[in-house]
């Protein structure tokens, strides 16, 4: 026997060996997924969290994971508790929307020190929105400031780059809502100068007291007011019933970011109402992939921006903004 | 003689005075608020006020009548919110003509429960409102499917905007529901309450049916609760699990602002009316003035605390009037416990 046909038989049997080996390996990572416990934390009961949550069931169910929901009530602390809970349980994942971007910092470092996969969906773990936060597997989520540009563009084209505008925010010290209002400023006041921002104020996510707000604003500037950015679909919602009792009803721009079905009925019904939509039940499901690929041994962070989600797909020609144009190129997750 | 006229006069206006304070705030307020901004003492802008406030406001009509009492309901944010989300579903499954009746059954129901607990079982209404706004907060996140339940038909909607007199229905409604509330605080199991409140032992051996009569404003904020509830559901379009959830507070907050005792037995309809209509000009002038969002609660509770620490003094200053000891505990924490008509 030739020197050379043994050596190439024997390369061969280490390929061959090697691939099996490969294949088998890749087999039982691939497997590690299934009946693994992953914990599923929620800030609060909101509809928005529970499409998310029907994304995450979903993705769940699909890839066999064992599932544990869990809110929090609005509480930074009872999160963290649940953080804890999951790594005392042996979770081998965790998909969060957390309350408080910074407060969670702790637990979260906490989780991944215990070698748990974590994926944020809707709201970016850490203090920069549409950032991974390091030692964490994935995020699924906008990145605000982007989503502001947008909204940002969308309402100064339909008030024709001029005009005093209104801003109803969440709560200053939510991340989400400090960077949508930052951004939707700074753009204004790069892009469109003849825009003046004449109030800012913060509804604290209470559907009364947007509704409260609004009504005050538009007695206050009359028909001088051309648009208010309103955060949340559910608090624009209100004020856009409320306004019905007003001489400015359909007069003023209403911008919101959401995605809420009741909110793009109204620009269906010819309201002047732009939307740039958010897709809760896609980010659950690519928040839980995410969770699964990690504890299949994909360690590699991924940043899944809203707009590349499968929900969004459609509005790309439309810079990802809902107006009467193209409603129903969009369907609404929640 | 001439001196002691002069004494009466000024006394009789410091009463009057006094009575007046936390109304006298208000007017001073709006005042103020006018020079900066013409259009907020205007019809529009009180009207858009009285919306705003209209839901809390209705649960803060029943919020005074169980206050009158010493008692106080912290499930009225719960009650609304199941009756929101099962009215707008009845409202969508069998029309308005039984959702409306419905939510307001739901409403009384719950009124029920919790007078049971309060009052067969025993158990302090803090915490049994407080565990029963929970479980209907519960009932309503289950029954919404934790999403809001649109309604299809916005016909009471638009009822509920519809102007008369360029005051929309719902204010009207609101205004039903303070002269029902008022009538109530006259009739005999009204002026019961304040019996109640005042001294329930004394109250039951004046012959007072104190257990009926303090069952009563529990099955009344229950329905008050329901009429907010679908209130909001015309607001909204939809029916929202998280109704009401900062109404406990707020109500309470109003009555006492315009003057109700937390501890029971003082306090009228029309002063909590004009408590809750203190804390929807202050919220409204803050907006109008454009004061920094970041200041706004702050300085909404410094108005909250310096109205009802008026409110203290001219009490005080009237039972130092009326002959009676000012510095008497009682007197002294601000809570007069004085059986008195409305």
């Amino acid at each position: 026997m030739k020197y050379t046909t043994v050596l190439k038989g024997t390369c061969a049997a280490l390929l061959f060996s090697s691939a099996v080996f490969a294949a088998s390996a890749t087999a039982s990572a691939d497997d590690a997924a299934k009946g693994a416990l992953v914990y599923n934390l929620q800030p609060v009961i909101f509809p928005y969290m529970a499409a998310q949550t029907a994304g995450v069931e979903k993705g769940a169910k699909e890839y066999g994971v064992k599932l544990v929901n869990a809110n929090a009530n609005g509480s930074l602390e009872t999160q963290i508790s649940q953080v804890k809970a999951a790594i005392a349980a042996g979770a081998k994942g965790i998909v969060i929307q957390t309350n408080d971007s910074v407060g969670i910092i702790p637990a979260i470092r906490e989780a991944v020190d215990a070698g748990v996969c974590v994926a944020g969906a809707a709201v970016a773990i850490g203090p920069e929105t549409g950032k991974v936060y390091p030692g964490t597997k994935g995020l699924a989520a906008w990145n605000e400031n982007y989503a502001a540009e947008l909204l940002g563009e969308a309402i100064a084209k339909a008030i024709g780059g001029e005009g005093d505008v209104a801003i109803e925010v969440g709560l200053l010290t939510n991340g989400t809502s400090k960077a949508r209002h930052d951004s939707i400023q700074a753009y204004w006041k790069a892009h469109y100068p003849k825009i003046r921002v004449v109030a800012v104020e913060q509804h604290q996510f209470n559907v009364d007291k947007a509704r409260q707000i609004a009504l005050s604003l538009v007695n206050r500037l009359g028909d001088g007011l051309k648009a208010m950015y309103i955060e949340t679909n559910p608090g624009a919602i209100s004020v856009l019933q409320a306004l019905k009792t007003t001489p400015e009803n359909g007069k003023i721009v209403i911008g919101s970011i959401g995605g809420e079905k009741g909110f793009e009925d109204f620009i269906r019904q010819g309201q002047p109402v732009i939307d740039v939509p958010e897709v809760p039940l896609s980010e659950g499901a690519a928040a839980l992939k995410m969770v699964v690929d990690c504890i299949n041994g994909n360690k590699e962070p991924v940043f899944m921006a809203e707009q590349d989600l499968a929900g969004l797909a459609g509005l790309k020609s439309a810079n990802y903004t809902v107006t009467k144009a193209n409603v129903n190129d969009f369907k609404p997750e929640w | 003689m001439q001196n002691k006229n002069v004494a009466d006069l000024v006394r009789s206006f410091k009463t009057n005075a006094l009575r007046i304070a936390v109304p006298a705030c208000i007017v001073i307020l709006a005042i103020a608020v006018t020079f900066v901004n013409y259009r907020f003492m205007t019809v529009r802008n009180m009207t858009a006020i009285l919306y705003g406030i209209a839901p809390a406001g209705i649960v803060g009509m029943g919020m005074a009548l169980l206050l009158f009492s010493g008692r106080f309901d912290l499930s009225v944010g719960g009650i609304a919110a199941l009756c929101a989300v099962a009215g707008a579903r009845l409202m969508n499954d069998y029309g308005l003509g039984i959702a409306l009746p419905a939510a307001l059954l739901i409403g009384i129901l719950c009124g029920a429960i919790n007078s049971f607990v309060i009052f067969r079982l025993k158990v302090n209404s803090f915490v049994a409102t407080l565990g029963s706004g929970y479980a209907f907060s519960g009932v309503a996140a289950v029954l919404s499917g934790q999403s809001p339940v649109s309604v299809h038909d916005l016909s009471w909607t638009d009822f509920l905007n519809f102007q008369i007199v360029s005051v929309p229905v719902v204010i009207w409604l609101y205004g039903a529901i303070v002269v029902v509330s008022l009538w109530y605080s006259h009739t005999v199991a009204g002026r019961s309450l304040y019996a109640v409140g005042a001294n329930e032992e004394a109250a039951r051996y004046a012959g007072v049916p104190v257990t009926l009569v303090s069952v009563l404003p529990f099955l009344i904020i229950g329905a008050f609760c329901a009429v907010a509830g679908m209130v909001t559901v015309g607001y909204n379009a939809a029916g929202l699990a998280t109704t009401g959830s900062d109404w406990p507070m707020t109500a309470i907050a109003g009555a006492v602002i315009g003057g109700v005792s937390i501890t029971g037995g003082e306090g009228s309809i029309v002063a909590a009316f004009i408590g809750m209509f203190l804390i929807g000009v202050v919220q409204n002038a803050l907006v109008f003035t454009n004061v920094d969002t970041n200041y706004q609660t702050i300085i909404l509770g410094v108005v909250i605390v310096l109205a009802v620490t008026t409110d203290i003094m001219a009490r005080k200053r009237l039972l130092q009037m009326s002959g009676r000891d000012a510095d008497a505990p009682e007197a002294a924490a601000g809570e007069p416990k004085s059986t008195q008509s409305p």
